[in-house]
């Protein structure tokens, strides 16, 4: 028995379909779901990729700021393409993980999902904008800049995690366990590649390092250093 | 609101696409499990072994690319190579246990049944292959000083996520078991002896077929050159006597 699920009516017809979309991502993804489960609506999950590439890049040019020079233009691309590449790498095990927890989602849902997530994470970021930005401009410490960079991720990515909530809500899956599990690899999996594409914050005469690390061990170094000022 | 949830009946799921089937499986349906034994063809035979060759060769490619990317490809023949001796090498003895211990099962839906499983390990490993890629590619290299410190954080994860891939495989199993079991004890005993039986053989067939990630000392190759001396629960042995006669 298959239910059926209405959409929002009052919501079609009058308003753009953007802060249509936004408005259900933030209030009911439910409605994205269940039109992605019924193979509707597939744009709408190009259109939050997009969204969401341009709001991480846009706090991407806030941290790049604090060091300025090719940071302007490497900190976005790589906070953007870096968040991208690791839902990319992370995406197989979602799909699994929903079915192994017993969801019968479509993999069009379980792409729409992590789109919503992606989505949600870089409007909070976006939100963050002015905090991140005034910081950038007062202090010159490189280590509390890291810090407070590290502190706004963990919050945008965990309000972006309750979309897996909804998720899992919506298709009844009875224990949230492994999507839980998931959402911890997912972030540790960004911040391993922040650390892979380092440098993001501060200077270097390189766009990369080739130089491999973990990302624990990166900022056990980091700390462990000389107090690095701008 | 509840989007679609629920399991087949068997009418439903006979014919039922493989992709499908496979998805089910994953999720636990039961009846869909069950038929995958009771509706044995030689074409789902080779469909599961196909995907215990694909999905298992994925992970293990990931699994020896740190030492050298010629590891890299020794394991992934190898890896399907441990999941298809296992499976073939303890298929009588399996067959035997679910007799005796009171599963209704012959000798071929016993192997389908573990053939199963282990598909359903070999998705999942699949699956975190991407991931696996990704932690082989930032862990520091053979070269760096802390390459000794490396080889043990690639080997723990490797044990950790095949240990995760093989638990819930043997959880669906489990599923799978009560549908032809009088009681749910019967079906726990079938478990844990065809668990055992695959622990024995399995963990002797990877001493056998070693190396899989490949030690930094050593040189890469396809089999070690004592391969057939000594054993896995032999060198467990002499890790503990060296361990406590250390203290």
């Amino acid at each position: 028995m298959n239910t059926e699920i209405p959409l929002p009516t009052n919501a079609e017809s009058s308003e753009p379909r953007l802060s249509r979309i936004l408005e259900d991502l933030l209030k009911r993804p439910n409605a994205l779901f269940a039109a992605w489960q019924e193979g509707k609506s597939q744009g709408s999950i190009i259109l939050l990729v997009v969204l969401g590439f341009l709001g991480l890049a846009a706090y991407g040019l806030i941290v790049g700021s604090f060091s300025g020079g090719v940071q302007w233009a490497a900190a976005p691309v790589k906070i953007a393409v870096g968040t991208l590449l690791s839902a990319v790498i992370c995406f197989p095990s979602l799909y699994i993980f929903v079915c192994l927890s017993g969801g019968n989602a479509k993999l069009a849902l379980v792409w729409g999902a992590l789109a919503a997530m992606l989505c949600t994470t870089a409007l909070l970021l976006v939100g963050f904008l002015p905090v991140a930005w005034i910081f950038s401009q007062s202090t010159t410490s490189l280590g509390f800049m890291g810090f407070l960079h590290f502190v706004i991720w963990i919050i945008s990515l965990l309000i972006g995690f309750r979309i897996l909530n909804y998720l899992g809500a919506a298709l009844a899956i009875p224990s949230k366990g492994k999507l839980y599990a998931w959402a911890f690899i997912f972030l540790l999996v960004t911040l391993q590649m922040s650390t892979a594409l380092r440098p993001i914050l501060g200077e270097s005469d390189k766009v990369l390092t080739h130089e491999k690390k973990f990302f624990l061990v990166h900022w056990s170094d980091v700390l462990a250093a000389p107090v690095k000022v701008k | 609101m509840k989007l679609c949830n629920t399991k087949l009946s068997k009418r439903e799921s006979d014919g039922m696409p493989f992709r499908r089937w496979m998805k089910k499986a994953l999720q636990g349906d039961a009846e869909v499990l069950a038929n995958g034994v009771r509706e044995l063809t030689w074409y789902s035979i080779l469909r599961l072994l196909i995907v215990i060759v694909i999905g298992s060769a994925l992970y293990g490619a990931t699994v020896g690319m740190w030492r050298s990317p010629l590891q890299g490809v020794y394991s992934a023949i190898k890896i399907p190579l441990l999941l298809l001796l296992t499976c073939a090498g303890n298929g009588l003895l399996n067959a035997l246990f679910a007799s005796v211990l009171g599963a209704n099962l012959t000798f071929r839906q016993t192997l389908a049944a573990i053939g199963i499983s282990f598909s359903i390990a070999a998705v999942i490993l699949a699956s975190l292959s991407p991931l696996s890629l990704f932690l082989m590619l930032n862990v520091p290299p053979i070269a760096d000083g802390n390459a000794v410190v490396s080889h043990s954080v690639v080997l723990l994860f490797h044990v950790g996520v095949i240990a995760f891939a093989g638990i819930l495989a043997n959880v669906r199993l489990q599923v799978l078991l009560q549908q032809f079991c009088p009681d749910r004890r019967t079906g726990l005993r079938v478990l844990l002896a065809w668990l055992a039986g695959n622990l024995l053989l399995g963990s002797q067939l990877a001493w056998v077929l070693r190396p899989f990630i490949g030690s930094p000392r050593l040189r890469v190759e396809f089999l070690r050159p004592d391969a057939f001396h000594g054993s896995f629960f032999e060198e467990i042995f002499k890790a503990l006597m060296h361990v406590f006669h250390q203290h």
